[in-house]
């Protein structure tokens, strides 16, 4: 069991590494990208954001996508696993929740027709939240732009997966703590090889 | 990839007539979007080739095959503390041009460029990163340059280059991520201060 969870890691980390290839122009953050480079990165307060894939010594590594549906498949959520990446908060842990309303997607393959659509918090489309494990900030303005939602071929073990690409930027506050997301991009392959979905019925492309 | 390409041309690398090396100050301009930029100096080498002559012998055909890097620096401000970046550019470059004898001791020539990009990087105090799918993968460029003591045993080069079209087609989105349409920029300026080992110590040229 152990080799075969070893075995599983080697593999998740394998399939999970990013590319990050810095935008021309914002060189701290990642370039717009529909390649499957496993990354998303923004501004928060000025400061670099960046997702990681990152493995705790108490067990269990983080994901920087994972996609899941609530219980009645209403909503679609997004969450983006990273770090500050720069000046003194460097390591912070923050994560980005999307949750797409009024979806009904129940399988991976209808991600697809989420392609061109643009999800406003002020249109009641989208809800954001910022935070950690532990404590989470409500996001009153902002969105979350899908560009582009492919299939993609070149997955290394012959099988098929999505490519999911976009951009966003939110504005947070509460507590007198606020937080400006700006600039954010994202740039995902959405492969069937690990549980970076949870709810969603796995049915390959046609 | 440069040691590939270098085998590939041995056999025209052996004709070569001279080699040249040295120093280029490289920089960029049209990229209003990238501020501050400084130059930076990068290595030139080649190999020349006096191809042959054009209706009287003071006109001279020339070719050249080598490798330069191209790049810029600039900085940004992170949480009130300033940080370097340098963004390098690698290119294997062929050039045709024409040289006219001015006097027996001055050269001009000016031609053309073609420059394949190998390797753009970005390189920071504690990483350097690859710059994939970013950059145009040819860069045309036009030269024009000086060459003091051209039938001597060394003679020295002074070039200019600069790129005809921008090597950068640049996305931009507003705050919120909404597109913002595209901008095109970035020219490489390159001013070359450079040594020519010449194995003939006259103007001979391959082909009459």
């Amino acid at each position: 069991m152990k080799k075969h969870s070893a075995f599983l890691g080697i593999l998740f980390l394998t399939a999970c590494v990013e590319i990050f290839v810095p935008d021309p122009v914002e060189l701290r953050i990642p370039r717009y990208s529909e390649k499957g480079y496993q990354v998303a990165g923004a501004y928060v307060n000025e400061l670099a954001w960046k997702t990681e894939v990152f493995c705790s010594i108490f067990g269990g590594c983080s994901i920087p996508l994972r996609i899941s549906t609530n219980t009645n498949s209403e909503q679609l959520l997004l969450n983006f696993d990273g770090q500050i990446q720069e000046g003194l908060q460097r390591g912070k842990r923050l994560i980005l929740l999307f949750r797409l309303n009024d979806l009904n997607i129940t399988r991976l393959s209808e991600l697809t027709s989420l392609q061109g659509q643009l999800f406003s918090i002020e249109a009641g489309e989208l809800q954001a939240e910022a935070g950690d494990y532990d404590t989470s900030i409500g996001c009153q303005r902002g969105q979350l732009l899908v560009r582009r939602v492919f299939i993609d071929k070149s997955e290394a073990d012959g099988s098929l997966g999505y490519i999911i690409a976009g951009t966003f930027g939110l504005e947070c506050e509460q507590d007198g703590e606020r937080l400006n997301i700006y600039q954010g991009r994202y740039d995902f392959a959405v492969n069937s090889l690990f549980t970076v979905y949870d709810s969603l019925e796995v049915t390959g492309p046609q | 990839m440069p040691i590939l390409l270098l085998l590939l041309l041995l056999p025209i690398s052996l004709q070569a007539q001279s080699l040249r090396g040295g120093i280029a100050f490289s920089d960029i301009y049209s990229a209003p979007f990238i501020s501050p930029h400084q130059y930076q100096l990068q290595p030139v080498v080649g190999l020349h080739f006096k191809l042959r002559t054009l209706q009287d012998t003071l006109w001279i055909l020339e070719y050249e095959i080598g490798f330069q890097e191209k790049g810029y620096a600039t900085q940004q401000d992170v949480a009130g503390q300033r940080q370097d970046y340098q963004l390098n550019f690698l290119y294997f470059y062929q050039q045709v041009m024409v040289s006219r004898q001015l006097s027996p001791l001055l050269d001009a020539y000016g031609g053309l460029g073609i420059n394949v990009l190998l390797w753009p990087t970005l390189r920071t105090a504690s990483d350097t990163i690859r710059m994939r799918d970013t950059y145009s993968s040819v860069d045309l460029s036009i030269i024009a340059g000086l060459r003091l003591f051209p039938a001597s045993r060394l003679s020295m080069d002074f070039r200019a280059s600069s790129s005809i079209f921008p090597v950068l087609r640049y996305e931009v989105f507003d705050d919120f991520g909404n597109p913002a349409g595209s901008k095109r920029g970035i020219r490489h300026l390159t001013l070359e201060a450079t040594l020519m080992l010449n194995i003939y110590k006259n103007r001979k040229t391959m082909f009459r």
